[in-house]
């Protein structure tokens, strides 16, 4: 049986990929002449011709519909992806020169400048504080 | 037994797979034929595979290129 799809309503992609969705169920072959595309199927098994040329027309159809959205849509997509993979990854940049300035920063400072204090002990400064007191 | 394959649906890459897999079952050859690839089957071995082996062929061929596509 053949079923024939006209060049200009119809995708090759989606008479491809509707064809794949059949291959077991019947026998198909794909071909095309200038203005259209052919399906050539043989049933495989017991179901009737009728309903899977039925099928097979429903499923090109919705392929076609399917790829047409899909070319429509491919700018808007790519842009969307385009976007996230380039948000997604780490600023280098920014990234090297802040860590660089603290590199920095410290350097300036020396351990033994202790601007904290936190080298000074706090005992004897608590016994200077009490013999003051007295 | 001869098989014509339309070069716009059906990819060489596809055919060269499929006749990679179906080679211990017969003999193929393959050539393109402006645009059609053109495969020859003979010596089909089993004989119960004989009367559907061309039409399961196409269907690998088919399902090959898709996987390809892919």
């Amino acid at each position: 049986m053949k079923i024939v799809f006209r060049k200009n309503l119809y995708l090759r992609e989606a008479i491809l990929a509707s064809a794949c969705q059949f291959l077991e169920d019947c026998y198909l072959t794909l071909n095309e002449d200038k203005q259209s595309y052919i399906i050539n199927i043989s049933g495989k098994k017991t179901l009737s011709m009728k309903a899977l040329k039925d099928n097979v027309v429903k499923e090109v159809v919705n392929n076609a519909l399917r790829c047409g959205i899909s070319e429509r849509n491919k700018e808007i997509r790519e842009a969307v992806i385009n976007r996230a993979l380039l948000f997604s990854q780490p600023r280098k940049e920014s990234l090297s020169l802040s860590v660089e300035k603290n590199l920095e920063k410290t350097a300036e400072y020396d351990w033994k400048d202790d601007p904290l204090g936190i080298f000074a002990p706090w005992k004897g400064d608590k016994k200077k504080k009490n013999n003051n007191s007295k | 037994m001869k098989l014509r394959f339309n070069n716009n649906f059906y990819s060489i890459t596809a055919i060269k797979k499929a006749i990679k897999d179906y080679c211990g079952l017969a003999r193929f050859s393959y050539k393109k034929c402006g645009d059609f690839i053109e495969v020859s089957i003979n010596n089909i071995k089993n004989k119960e595979l004989r009367p559907r082996f061309k039409q399961e062929f196409s269907n690998y061929c088919l399902s090959c290129t898709a996987l390809l596509k892919e």
